[in-house]
Order: C-alpha cells, then sequence, then structure tokens
C-alpha cells in the first residue's frame, strides 16, 4: 500500500533526479557514452498532477523534459527521489505502472513501414494484452477518433506526416489508459489537424472520459489554449509551476492598457503621469482625441486611478483595452529568471 | 499468453512475405551453396573418406547436416541482438517497452521468425539434399533428431541472448559472437571432420556447444542413432544449456539495468 499523498493524484512526483554518470571501469573503454562529467538532467522536481487534468510541461531543448517523462514511462531509471502514477511506483511497480499510462510520442518512425495501420495497431493491442473481439473493436474506435478510418488497411508508408502523427495518438490510446504522455503530438500537422487534435485532447480524453494529460510542447499558445496547469523547465528544474494567472501573479508581469479619450490637456498630461503605479505613461493627443497607454504590476488599481482621474476631469473615454502578458512573455521571464538564479 | 509471440510471428511473416523477391531469392542461394557442396564433395576420394565413417562416409551428406544445424548458432547469436538493434533504429523499441510486456518476453518472440525460417531451411536442405542429390535420411530416428534440435536451439539462443546484453550495453560488437560465431565454423566440425584437426585444436573444440550438436545431429539423421547412444552428447548440450541459460538470464537482467539507468535503452 503505498502512502496516501502519492494515490491521491494521477502524478505524484518526490524530489526527482536523474544524474547521468560517465561510464566506469572496464565500461569506460568499451563504452559508447561521450560523457566526461557527471551531468544532471533532472534535479529534485516535485510534481503534484490531479485526476483528470491536462497538464502542460514546457521548457528550451534540453530542458530535462523527455528525461523526465521517461522516467515516468520506467523507461529510465531515476537516480534518487519517488515517483507515482496512478498509485504505483515507477521503479518498484513498473508493470503496473505501464498497465496505466499511454505514450504518444513525436517520432512518426516508430511503426512497421510495411504492414497497414490496422496490422500495426493489432500488433501494439496484443502487447498491450488485447485480443480477439475486444481488440478488433478498440482497434476500430481509436482509427475513427482520430478519422484514418478509409485508410487503415493501407501500407503506413503510404501515410502522410499528418497521418503518421495521427497513428501514434491511436496507438497511445489503445488501452483508454489513465494517464497519457503526449510529446508534441502536433509537430507535424497541418493546422487544421493541429486544431482537431487540441479540441480530441481537451474535450473527448480530458472533459469526456475524464482521462490525465500530461503534454509536452513547444507551441506556447498551444499550452495556453488547452492546458489547466503548466510547468515551465529549464536546467533539469522545474522553475514555475501553475494555471497562467498563478504564472503571471508569481512573476508579476506587467499588464499593458490603452484608452483611447476625449482631448486631454497638459496639466492632466502631467496629473497622469504622476499617479503612482502606471509606469511609462504615454500621451499621444491629435485632432480628434487622445490615446492613453501605460504598464502596471498592479493589474486593476492603476486603471481605476487613470480612469478616476479622467472622469473627474469630465474626459470621455470611447475605448479601453488590456493586455496580459503571453504565455511566450512569461516563458521567456521564467527562463531568464532562472538562469539569472542560477548565476546567482 | 501465447498471443504475443504469435503477434510477433505475424508481424514477421507479413513483413517478409512483402518482400516476395528477397524471399525467392533466399530459397534461390540456398540451393546454390547445396549445389556447390555437392560438386566439391565429387573431389572426395575413398582414402580421405576414412574420417567420415562413423557418419556413413559420404562428404556431402556430412556437410549437408553440419551447413543446415549450423544455421541455429547463426540464428541463435544474431537474431535477438540484431532484433533489438532492428527495433531501435525503426524507432519501434520505444513503444515496446512502455506496454506492459516484459522485455524478455519481447526479446524471445522477436527470434521466433528467424528460428522458424532456420528450422524450414534446415529440413528444405535435408530434402533436397535426399530428393536429388541421393543423402540417404532413411535411417533417421526422429526422436533424438528432434531432442538434438531443441537442445541446439536452447544453447545457441542462450548464447545469443549474452550477445544482445554485450549490444545493449555497448551498441556494438560483442565478443560473444567474435568467440561463438567466428570460432564454431573453424573448430566445430562445420565442413571437416574434427579428427583432421592438430591434437590441441581437436581439444579446443570439446569446449564448444557446437560440436557435440553437430555430432548428436549427423549421428541421429544419418546412422539413425537414438537418445541411449547419443547420451554422451545431449548430456553435454544439457550442461552448456544449465550454465548458459541462468548466465545469460543474468546478463541480460544486468544490461538492461545498466541501460535504464545509462538511460541509452532506445540508443543504437
Amino acid at each position: 500500500m503505498n502512502n496516501l499523498s502519492s494515490t491521491d493524484y494521477a502524478i505524484y512526483v518526490d524530489q526527482l533526479t536523474k544524474r547521468f554518470c560517465p561510464p566506469k571501469g572496464l565500461l569506460k573503454l568499451f563504452s559508447h557514452s561521450n560523457l566526461k562529467q557527471p551531468v544532471n538532467a533532472v534535479s529534485g522536481v516535485d510534481l503534484k498532477i490531479d485526476k483528470s487534468e491536462l497538464f502542460g510541461l514546457l521548457g528550451p531543448n534540453g530542458a530535462g523534459k523527455t528525461t523526465l517523462i521517461k522516467m515516468l514511462c520506467t523507461l529510465i531509471a531515476p537516480t534518487s527521489g519517488t515517483a507515482f502514477i496512478n498509485g504505483y511506483d515507477v521503479v518498484q511497480q513498473e508493470h503496473l505502472v505501464r498497465q496505466s499510462i499511454g505514450l504518444v510520442g513525436s517520432e512518426e518512425r516508430s511503426f512497421y513501414w510495411r504492414l497497414s495501420a490496422r496490422d500495426n495497431l493489432e500488433f501494439f493491442a496484443t502487447l498491450y494484452g488485447l485480443s480477439g473481439r475486444k481488440m478488433s473493436k478498440r482497434i476500430s474506435e481509436v482509427i475513427d477518433l482520430v478519422g484514418l478510418g478509409d485508410h487503415a488497411d493501407r501500407m503506413f508508408q503510404t501515410y502522410s506526416t499528418g497521418m503518421k502523427q495521427k497513428m501514434c495518438v491511436a496507438r497511445g490510446l489503445l488501452t483508454d489508459p489513465a494517464v497519457l504522455f503526449l510529446d508534441e503530438p502536433t509537430r507535424s500537422v497541418d493546422p487544421l489537424t493541429a486544431e482537431h487534435i487540441r479540441m480530441f485532447i481537451k474535450e473527448t480524453l480530458v472533459r469526456d472520459h475524464g482521462r490525465t494529460v500530461v503534454l509536452t510542447t513547444h507551441r506556447l499558445e498551444e499550452a495556453e489554449q488547452v492546458c489547466d496547469r503548466i510547468a515551465i523547465m529549464d536546467n533539469g528544474r522545474i522553475l514555475a509551476c501553475g494555471s497562467m494567472d498563478e504564472l503571471r501573479t508569481i512573476l508579476r508581469t506587467p499588464c499593458e492598457y490603452e484608452l483611447i479619450t476625449g482631448k486631454v490637456d497638459g496639466k492632466l498630461s502631467e496629473q497622469l503621469k504622476k499617479l503612482p503605479h502606471a509606469d511609462n505613461m504615454q500621451i499621444h493627443v491629435d485632432a480628434s482625441g487622445c490615446n492613453i497607454s501605460f504598464v502596471s504590476h498592479k493589474g486593476g488599481s492603476a486603471l481605476a486611478s487613470v480612469i478616476r482621474l479622467l472622469t473627474e476631469s469630465g474626459i470621455n473615454i470611447h475605448h479601453c483595452r488590456s493586455e496580459e502578458a503571453s504565455l511566450e512573455r512569461l516563458f521567456a521571464g521564467i527562463v531568464k529568471k532562472g538562469i539569472d538564479g542560477t548565476n546567482d | 499468453m501465447i498471443n504475443r509471440p504469435l503477434a510477433f510471428l505475424k508481424r514477421d511473416y507479413k513483413s517478409a512475405t512483402s518482400y516476395r523477391l528477397n524471399f525467392t531469392l533466399q530459397i534461390c542461394g540456398m540451393i546454390l551453396s547445396i549445389l556447390t557442396f555437392f560438386f566439391i564433395s565429387r573431389l572426395f576420394d575413398e582414402s580421405s573418406k576414412r574420417l567420415l565413417k562413423e557418419y556413413g562416409g559420404d562428404y556431402f551428406s556430412y556437410v549437408l547436416i553440419g551447413i543446415a544445424f549450423t544455421g541455429y548458432l547463426g540464428v541463435g547469436l544474431s537474431s535477438f541482438s540484431s532484433g533489438l538493434a532492428q527495433e531501435q533504429s525503426l524507432g519501434t523499441l520505444e513503444a515496446m517497452l512502455i506496454t506492459p510486456t516484459r522485455l524478455s518476453t519481447i526479446l524471445l518472440s522477436m527470434s521466433i521468425w528467424s528460428f522458424l525460417l532456420t528450422s524450414i531451411n534446415t529440413l528444405l536442405f535435408l530434402a533436397f539434399g535426399a530428393i536429388f542429390l541421393g543423402v540417404n535420411v532413411s535411417h533417421i530416428n526422429l526422436g533424438s533428431a528432434l531432442l538434438t534440435q531443441a537442445l541446439t536451439v536452447i544453447c545457441f539462443a542462450s548464447l545469443g541472448i549474452m550477445s544482445a546484453s554485450f549490444i545493449m550495453v555497448l551498441k556494438r560488437g560483442d565478443p560473444i559472437n567474435w568467440i561463438f560465431g567466428g570460432v564454431s565454423a573453424l573448430l566445430g566440425g562445420v565442413y571437416f571432420p574434427i579428427g583432421t584437426l592438430p591434437k590441441a585444436l581437436a581439444k579446443a573444440s570439446s569446449l564448444l556447444p557446437i560440436t557435440y550438436a553437430l555430432r548428436a545431429a549427423r549421428l541421429s539423421v544419418l546412422q539413425g542413432y537414438g537418445i541411449k547412444e547419443l547420451k554422451f552428447e545431449l548430456g553435454m548440450l544439457v550442461g552448456f544449456s544449465l550454465v548458459f541459460i541462468p548466465l545469460s538470464m543474468l546478463m541480460f537482467r544486468w544490461a538492461i539495468r545498466r541501460a535504464r539507468i545509462d538511460g541509452s535503452l532506445m540508443h543504437y
């Protein structure tokens, strides 16, 4: 029986670390490894992912995302720390872990090219322990689900890149796993198919079927669009983790505001520029009115001060727009902060 | 339990038969190699057949069975490691390892097709030799021949798993294949009787399982020797198996653990 905290979550990771070391002894002579110094690919990662959560894992190349996912999928042994998937220990109960997970890789080659899509899925379904009618039914279901119904009996080598990617998704869904790891599932597909896959993940897998999904992606807008929470990783560490709002709060990223108003005179302009928390105040006056823009870390309170001052001065406000920091800016900010922190 | 090996068999059959010309050429190549040895055997006169007396005195029959059974050594030594390497390069190994199927099942199932094909080759070799080239297999003792074949497969497959363990960790180059593959052809009595070797080399051949496998195969197929008469050869094969099986399992388990620690399970 695992401890309670690990079984409460779909994924529970505690101080998980992977340190790759150079080979020793005889292996040093014959090993293919080029490693000269120990490398910490993942360092003390803590994660708690709820059941039915769509969790995004973001990070630049070499951040440690793939090593982390592979440890959770039992393909790489952790150096220290613990991880539980669906309540099962990834080291002690790897067989049970594999029964609970599906992995949709970005490697579209990972099929037998001389076999049809159906034959390929039949082969992998058997390895997942499916057989007979149940297997045939499930294969037909996943083929239809990813929209390959009309092409299921074609040789895999005749498929387009997008169709191959869909096959990766279909294979990952064969057992209807409790936890699904998706490693850049939309990398090689056209925007329409990508949107279809995103909606399928969010609405069908997570909302309708209650599956837990961990999505690794380089498309920041994709993570922003579909994920409930996002972890940003670099140098083997989780630098920040939370919902988009939480990430914005963590970084206290400024919000940009723009107002289009009636004409503002010089005196009022000076008053506006002196308002607290409304930084970088820009006021452009033209024949039709005035364009006021500023940034603020204090969110609504700075905007309220600006609006109050304008209305008390009898200025009409025609338009007001705010723009929150995009995930792209947050990502860059968090990674930069992480690097600075490391340097410190 | 049987579904998984069958799935591999089905996959490999479909894949192999999709290359029809290659399949046909393999059969043609086999016939050409038989004919080559058939004509070489005509060079042997009566005096040189002294060393072949216990096998019936016919060089062609001797070498035919040697080549046919050596196929098991080749496939045993290479099918596991080449199977792993092929799956790694195709990118399918990761997809397999993520399933609840044990790696040992995957590894053993991967080689079934190769062993089946070798068995068919062996049968075709013997049938072609018997029907068209006068090899006398009328004395065959089927029971001892099949037991020899089974022990040969077990013994060579264990060596193959050891070989795969090296490949799993070092990726290229394994000493097991080099030692047993290279030395067996020279010392194991595949193409010529061990009696023709210098004494020291003949003694060294007694350390190789192929020596006993080929002797038992020839005597059971050509001379009709039963299990009782082949108890020494079969006993040696059992002895080799008893050492090789646990050793191969230990090595493979260690190799998998090492590859998981290195993160090199998918590297090639």
